[in-house]
């Protein structure tokens, strides 16, 4: 039981690092970002090939992977979505899809097919807990994903530019009054984003098999903890993972083990039926 | 406001056009103009990828069939479709191939699903599938000529090694993927296991489950010591990790593809120690397979190291221009009919691959010899632990 919470964690990590990374997107620029799984892969593939064919050391390898994937969330902030940005959510959705896709392809001719694990960064077993081994990686992954949600929330709530973003995301036309580039909050959403997305790529890769598309599909999970804990809050997109990813695995053990898909759709759909805006979402109304 | 407007459209030009690029690169044809069309569609993209490697061995091999002046003055253009391992896309691509390119034959297609989605398909054109790499019984028609021994005798033949060697003394377990491919062995393990009086666990997961934690603690809890991994190759490093997530050490077992060097080298070494793999094809290396070797390096040198895989997909291809030889012997045209008249003449038929294969008019199912493999870390090969033998005999 206790092995299978903490194995729900690892799993609720992943959703709510790559679920926070999509709403910090959504807030400064109203996209849903389709790439956004896609960029997780990129930093996950850079860096496995800079360890294993270039030998660098895995934090080096790791670091390289964060910038590397800061600045691709940089150019398809300023080349595809900045530029389109007065044109409609489902057009700036299919832009963002489309950048997937051409990255993905690229990943594909660069990388092979051929099933690839990453490293485990900390094997062994942490500690006992109830007759339970809790394995140290596991530990490391939540542990790990906590800071970095920590330095996140930090940048929103302490920081000017995270201010910034915020007050962009409530009222935008506001905001520029004040003096708040637009353009910056939306550059240093993005940036942001693309740093979450190799920081779950690091954590979490050695969980998955990796091909081009690994972490696209991990998107599902990831849209799913932002419908449970709300579009509008950072807070809710954190609970909404964690709360997934348990449930997932206590569904799975005491109920029914191979219908996973299932479960996620009744829980998008049970919290659109009763509470749309998420467990932590505001209503957002509509002046007339 | 025209500025904007211009960046915008040629934004969106330039994003179509990628993904345009995008889509012809991965669904592109993968081929030159030759005398004779034959294709396949496989998983280049999707969950099931590793397998690609299968067709692109198969690929090599046609290719070093035309280097060599083709097969009774004939050469061949091989053409290769994505399906993403998606059976709707399967069907599709198929239709492509023969409504358009009107290919001779299917050679080398992998997959279950996605030959359960063409099979009536191919059927009513007369498309002969050869190589198929399915055991499945459901994909057994009149035009499908697999090369896979049939799930069954998989299933058996890994049941009864773990049986006789004593690893099941808490119970066998089988971890399976909820559909046809994962399914296929159930009915034969546990024949087995009743014959011989071993309690059974069945586990099932959904394909592409990341999280296989709930179903390793059930097989644990059930005090299982031998479980069979029946999915396909990427479903098993999942099944080992969450194996680790519970602290669960049974002895496993898998078919060979799933023993992926660049997986294998990152599984923890406690639970390698206790994996066996089946398998039916010459490893690459085994005497007689320098063709395969000269030909991945020649074709696809970024592809490494060889794999069983590698043997799989060339073995499709031998079986497909033996048919092909004996089909057009004489100067006799090459037609979709003699493909597949020529392949039920196959009685037994070996080559430094594969051997025995024998397709009747009533049934192209396959018992092949088996082997046992074992992972050795420090070469990061797979070694066999026994010879071929035959799976055992599956009662009524």
């Amino acid at each position: 039981m206790i092995n299978l919470v903490v194995a729900g964690l690892v799993s609720g990590s992943i959703y709510a690092l790559m679920a926070v990374g999509l709403i910090v997107v959504y807030r400064a620029s109203r996209v849903m970002n389709f790439a956004h799984g896609t960029f997780v892969g990129f930093a996950a593939f850079l860096a496995l090939s800079l360890h294993t064919s270039s030998h660098l050391p895995l934090w080096a390898a790791g670091g390289i992977a964060i910038v590397a994937t800061v600045a691709l969330a940089l150019l398809t902030e300023g080349v595809f979505v900045y530029p389109l940005r007065h044109a409609s959510r489902l057009e700036l959705l299919a832009v963002t899809a489309g950048v997937s896709l051409v990255l993905s392809g690229g990943m594909l001719q660069l990388f092979g097919t051929q099933d690839r694990l990453f490293p485990r960064f900390a094997p062994g077993t942490a500690f006992r807990l109830a007759n339970s081994a809790i394995p140290l990686q596991n530990v490391t992954t939540i542990l790990a994903t906590l800071a970095v949600l920590g330095i996140i929330a930090a940048l929103f709530y302490l920081t000017r530019i995270g201010v910034a973003m915020r007050a962009a995301s409530e009222n935008a036309q506001l905001s520029m009054l004040v003096g708040i580039s637009p353009k910056a909050v939306s550059l240093t959403s993005w940036g942001v984003a693309g740093a979450m997305a190799a920081a779950a790529a690091i954590l979490v890769a050695p969980d998955v098999p990796l091909t081009a598309d690994t972490f696209s599909n991990l998107m599902i999970q990831s849209f799913a903890a932002l419908v449970l804990g709300g579009f509008t809050s950072l807070l809710g997109a954190v609970v909404g993972g964690y709360l997934l990813g348990v449930g997932l695995n206590l569904f799975s053990f005491f109920v029914k083990s191979d219908i996973p898909s299932t479960f996620i759709l009744c829980v998008v759909l049970g919290v659109l039926m009763i509470r749309p805006e998420g467990l932590f979402g505001r209503k957002e109304s509509l002046r007339l | 406001m025209t500025t904007r407007m211009r960046l915008s459209w040629f934004t969106r030009v330039t994003v179509v056009a990628l993904g345009a690029l995008l889509s012809v690169a991965a669904l592109g044809r993968d081929g030159a103009a030759e005398d004779v069309k034959i294709g396949a569609s496989g998983p280049r993209t999707g969950p099931n990828s590793g397998a690609w490697v299968a067709y692109q061995a198969t690929r090599a091999c046609i290719l070093d069939a035309n280097d060599k002046g083709g097969v009774n003055g004939y050469k061949f253009n091989h053409i290769l479709l994505d399906d993403q391992y998606d059976p709707q896309v399967t069907l599709g691509a198929t239709r492509r191939l023969v409504d358009q390119e009107n290919v001779l034959a299917l050679v080398g297609h992998s997959g279950t699903a996605g030959t359960l989605a063409i099979k009536d398909y191919i059927l009513s054109k007369g498309v002969p599938d050869v190589g198929l790499h399915s055991g499945s019984a459901a994909v057994n028609s009149a035009v499908t000529y697999p090369i896979s021994p049939s799930s069954a005798s998989q299933g058996a033949f890994q049941a009864k090694y773990l049986i006789d060697k004593g690893f099941t003394g808490g119970g066998l377990g089988v971890l399976y993927e909820n559909d046809d491919v994962g399914k296929a062995v159930l009915s034969a393990v546990e024949s087995i296991a009743k014959q011989n009086n071993v309690k059974l666990t069945l586990v099932p997961f959904q394909l592409g489950s990341r999280d296989k934690t709930a179903q390793v603690a059930t097989l644990k809890e059930a005090g299982v010591t031998a479980v069979i991994i029946s999915g396909i190759p990427s479903e098993f490093p999942t099944s080992i990790l969450a194996a680790v997530n519970v602290d669960y050490h049974p002895t496993w077992f898998a078919v060979a593809y799933a023993a992926e060097p660049r997986v294998m080298s990152q599984l923890p070494a406690d639970q390698i120690k206790n994996m066996y793999f089946s398998w039916y094809t010459a490893f690459p290396g085994d005497p007689g397979t320098q063709d395969l070797l000269s030909a991945m390096k020649k074709h696809y040198p970024d592809v490494t190291p060889p794999t069983p895989t590698w043997s799989e997909g060339w073995a499709s291809c031998t079986v497909f221009l033996e048919a092909f030889k004996r089909a057009t012997q004489g100067g006799k045209p090459p037609t979709r009919q003699a493909i597949i008249s020529a392949l039920n003449t196959f009685k037994d038929y070996s080559n430094s691959y594969i051997s025995g294969i024998t397709y009747t008019a009533d049934s192209h199912l396959l018992t092949l010899r088996q082997l046992v493999g074992q992972w050795d870390p420090t070469s990061n090969t797979l070694k066999r632990v026994t010879p071929f033998t035959a799976p055992p005999t599956l009662g009524p």
